[in-house]
Order: C-alpha cells, then structure tokens, then sequence
C-alpha cells in the first residue's frame, strides 16, 4: 500500500520541488515583500472607524488601526530587508 | 548544575508565591461562566496583547526555539516573524470582530453556528485532546530544564509546577491567566535581555557572535540567513515557510488556537479585541532578538552539545551570575506558566461549552458552568501530570508539538477561512474538509521519508492539508445543498467590516 501511495505521489511531490527550486532566496525576499504589502494595501481598503472612543465624530489617523497595522508591516519588512 | 543563593531562591519564591494569591485574589468573586472563562468581557486590551504573546512564547519556544536555532541558525525567527504579523494582522480585522460579534465562548461554537454541530463537536474534541497533550509536554519541558539547572528530580518538578498553574487557574479563571500573563511578559522579558546581554558581552558582540558561529558551524553558511533555499535539508526552506507557516499554521494559530483567541473575547469590544492583536502583533516583531539571538550566542559559546534543546538551561546555567539566576529563573517560569495557564484554561472551556454543555446539560445555568469548569480545570492538569514522562520519547520538544499541530490545523483553518469568506461552504463540505484535511496530513507523515527533500517535512505537510481541506470542502459544498443565507448572516466576512 506505502509503495503504491509513493508511486502516486511522487512525481508531484518532485515537480512541485522544481517548481520552488527555481525561485532563489533574493526572489523569495521579494516575494515576502511584495505579500506583506499587498496585505498593507488590504488593510487600507478597510472601513474607516468614523467615530473615536470618546465618542466625537472627529476622526484621527492615531485613532485608526490600519494605521497602526501599516507601521507594523512596515517595521516587518524593514527587517526582512535588513536582515535578510 | 548550579546552585541557587538564597537570593535567587527568595526572587523566584516571591514571583511564584505573589502569583498564587494574585490567582486567588482575582477569582473570588467570580459567580458565572462569563466571569470563568471570558474574564467578564472586561479585560484591557494591552494585558490582553502581553498575555497573548507571553502564551506563545512559552517554556516550549524558550527551550525549543532556542534548541532549533543552535541547530538550525536564524531563520528560526521566522516563526516570530512572517508567521505571526501577517497573521495577527489578518486575524484582528478578518477574524477576531466575527468571533467577538458572534458573543462565543469557543471557535468550535462558532464553527458549530456556521456549520452544523457536528463539526463544532470533532473540532472540539480534536483541540481538547491536543491541549491536553500539550499540558504534559509543557511540564516535561520545564522538569527537563529544572533538572538540568538545579537538580530537582523530573517528577518533582512536574508536580510543583502543575499545582502552581493550576491552582491560579482553578482560582481565577481567564482573568487570573491574563493577569499573570501580564506580569509573566514583564518577568519574561526582563530575564531574557538580561541573558540576552550577558552573552553577547561574552561572546564579543554580534561581530563576535558571527565569527565564532561561522568557526563552529562549517559548511552551514547560511546560519545567518533568514531565508533558505528550497533545497535546504533543513525543514526551513523559503516554500514552506510561506506556505505551510506564513500561510497556514500561523493563521490557524492566531485565527484558530482556541487558547490564544479566547483572551480577546474577554474584552470589552470589538475595538478592544482588534487593538490587542495588534499590540501583540507589535510586541512579536521583537521577540526573535530575545530568544533566536540567544539561540545563536549558545552555538557561539557552546558549540558541542548533542542535543539542541539542552542549549537554554545552559547558558542559564553557565553564563548568569548568582542574584541574575533566581530572576533569569522566574522569566523561564513565567513563560512555562503563561502557556500552560492558556491551554488548561482552554481546555476547561471547550470540554465545558462544547461538550458538557452540549451533550449533558443543555439547560445549565452560568453558575453550574463555572463549577464544571473548575473541576475540568482540576481534572486536566492531573492527567497532565501523568502525560507529561510520555514525551521524553521526542527527540526536539519544539518539532513534537509542531507535529502534532499539523496534522490537524491546517484542515481546521481550511474551514474556519471558508466558513468566513465563502457563503456557499457548507455543513457537508466541512465535515469533507475535516476528514480529507487530516488524512491528507496522516499520509504525508506516514510517506514522509519517501516524498520529501526535508527532514521532518511538517511544515508542507500543514500547507497540502490546509489545500486537501479547501478543496474537499468546496467540492462537496457545491454538489450538496447550501445552508440558508438567513442562518449565517452576521457570521461572515463583507467588505464592510
């Protein structure tokens, strides 16, 4: 049964080892950067928080979490760039 | 192995002695399940992100992260990194408002609404049991370092430290568990710079700390690289750790641990529950320096222990002076502690909502439910105690758990993502998902020497059972009927937030 299933298996599991194998570390980084971005942009396509805690209409970039959201991403992706 | 001072042993009797009142101070007026187990819905959102994070990065990650970095170098920190900020951002504004907004004590309750009851029981059932498991690994890993440390015998240390956590827990409930998960990050914190700081003085800074992990580790250049090739050995390559931990083990951590989410349920709104995320999700972006970088310091200094998981206790033990010791101690208490507390919790709640309350008593009031979930609370950690010599037989604590968690996480994730996003998944589909997910996972581990470059593959073995799950669930989702759209309003996930 374990032979047969490998048989099955195996050649995918090879080819999908191939495929990634391609793409080296630098592209890889890349590819990092580029999804913690696009989640930034998600993010940012959220709804605005209109009204503040206290309750004021008045709205403040502070008081919106995307906002605080997007800082952390980008503290990330200075990481992943700096360190590699 | 060392001996502790009386000021050491005075830190660490005071940290454990102050957390057994805190424990009973914070539960004696609690009279309902909502006290138990959502701490009342008034928990603070910052104690909420500390304890969180404190609850990840337990004695398992103290000892096990550092062991896998001294075997396997920085990109251990991935694991702090992509697979926690990506996660917890998309877990505070995808997933925490449903659960929040849906009023649940549990994941499998909501998965139970969405879905049918069915799945709300397995996923219960599965998460129970591996919580249990998890307490003993928890206590082997903190006996094995006691041992190591100062000598106390395994099963004596088990004990100890099973009664400290589950008498606050029993106490208090969530509350005491945030709570002294809030001092326990602190403690945490301050233990590991200082550890942090001895060894890179030791070690001759990073500079230092490069040169003589280069000289100890021939041949592995890549020590030092946060990003591996797909054709690593180790079970770290760039592939799988986008797409079995970026992708699914940390979402389904984050969005799906039912030990990590139930804190946020236990604040005042929805508001409160995505800022604490988010603080967590911020306090993550240092944890890899205060316990990777150690990880690294301990190759650099010890560069010929057989076993990696030996390298935490010590440098404990051979780098603090006598007075560090005793705080350096409780930080490794704290956060053997701050998990074990989360998934005794846990525990508690689900066996308490999803099945006690489910099968046995449906028309239990709060107060009856908090007495169950204190006696579940008493029961688990003895059984936890009996566990906990079972997992000597792993070699690596951190890979067991790891392991475990694969196996069924990314099934799990697989439905909770579908049920949020995808109005068409169904009760069928999800049971579908589930059951290919976890057989797809079985398989892949039972083949692994066979299929995989990597040793201990399990990080693709989440990604393919995480994309079984998805596709099984929407096969059978749309060959079977849909669920009416009436039953799952407000349970899922519209560009209006």
């Amino acid at each position: 049964m374990k032979d047969v299933l490998v048989q099955l298996i195996k050649p995918f599991a090879e080819k999908c080892f191939d495929l990634v194998n391609t793409v080296k570390p630098p592209v890889a980084l890349i590819i990092y950067v580029v999804l913690m971005l696009l989640l930034g942009v998600w993010v940012m396509t959220l709804k605005q928080e209109k009204q503040r805690e206290d309750g004021t209409g008045q709205y403040s970039i502070l008081h919106d979490l995307r906002t605080w959201a997007m800082v952390i991403l980008l503290l990330q992706i200075i990481i992943y760039l700096v360190i590699r | 192995m060392q001996q502790l001072t009386t000021i050491d042993i005075s830190v660490i009797l005071l940290y454990l002695v102050g957390t057994l009142i805190m424990g009973w101070f914070l539960g004696r007026k609690q009279k309902t399940s909502t006290d138990y187990f959502l701490g009342g819905r008034k928990l603070k959102w910052w104690m909420v992100g500390m304890s969180m994070v404190v609850s990840d990065i337990g004695a398992l990650e103290l000892v096990g992260i550092a062991g896998s970095t001294y075997m396997f170098g920085l990109t251990l920190a991935n694991f702090d990194w992509i697979a926690c900020t990506i996660s917890m951002i998309i877990a505070a504004f995808l997933f925490i408002p449903f659960y929040w907004k849906a009023g649940v004590y549990t994941i499998p309750e909501y998965l139970g609404r969405r879905y049918n009851e069915f799945v709300r029981s397995l996923v219960a059932m599965l998460w129970g049991l591996f919580m249990i498991a998890n307490l003993g690994i928890f206590l082997w890993a903190a006996a094995k370092t006691l041992n190591l440390l100062v000598g106390w015998p395994i099963p004596a240390s088990i004990i100890v430290t099973a009664f400290v956590v589950g008498f606050y827990t029993f106490s208090g409930g969530l509350t005491a568990v945030v709570y002294t998960d809030t001092v326990q990050y602190i403690v945490l914190t301050v233990g590991s710079i200082i550890i942090l700081v001895i060894g890179l003085v030791k070690v001759g800074g990073i500079d230092g700390m490069v040169q003589k992990v280069t000289a100890a580790s021939p041949g592995r250049e890549y020590f030092f690289n946060l990003i591996l090739p797909a054709d690593t050995k180790t079970p770290f390559s760039w592939s799988a750790v986008l797409f079995g931990l970026g992708i699914v083990l940390g979402p389904a951590y984050w969005a799906g641990n039912q030990a990590i989410v139930q804190r946020c349920l236990g604040t005042a709104s929805k508001r409160e529950a995505k800022k604490a995320v988010l603080f967590g999700a911020f306090l993550k972006l240092f944890i890899p320096f205060l316990i990777v970088v150690p990880g690294l310091i301990g190759l650099a200094l010890f560069p010929g222990l057989e076993k990696g998981d030996d390298i935490y206790p010590t440098m404990m033990q051979k780098l603090l002076p006598p007075g560090l010791t005793g705080l350096v101690f409780a930080g490794f208490l704290a956060a053997l502690m701050s998990s074990v507390d989360s998934y005794l919790n846990s525990a508690s709640t689900l066996w308490t909502m999803d099945i006690y309350k489910k099968y046995f008593k449906k028309d239990a009031q709060p107060h009856h439910l908090l007495i169950v979930g204190k006696r579940l609370t008493l029961a688990f950690i003895i059984i936890a105690v009996f566990m906990a010599p079972l997992t000597g037989k792993f070699t690596g604590i951190f890979s067991a758990m790891q392991t475990i968690l694969s196996v069924f996480q990314g099934p799990t994730f697989a439905i909770l993502l579908l049920g949020i996003m995808w109005k068409r998944a169904n009760s069928p589909g999800a049971v579908a998902g589930l059951i290919v997910g976890v057989t797809t996972s079985s398989t892949l581990f039972w083949l692994q020497g066979e299929i995989f470059q990597a040793a201990d593959p399990f990080l693709y073995i989440a990604w393919w059972s995480f994309v079984a799950g998805i596709l099984a669930t929407v096969i059978v989702s749309l060959v079977t009927l849909p669920k009416p759209l009436g039953k799952i309003e407000g349970l899922m996930y519209s560009s209006k937030g």
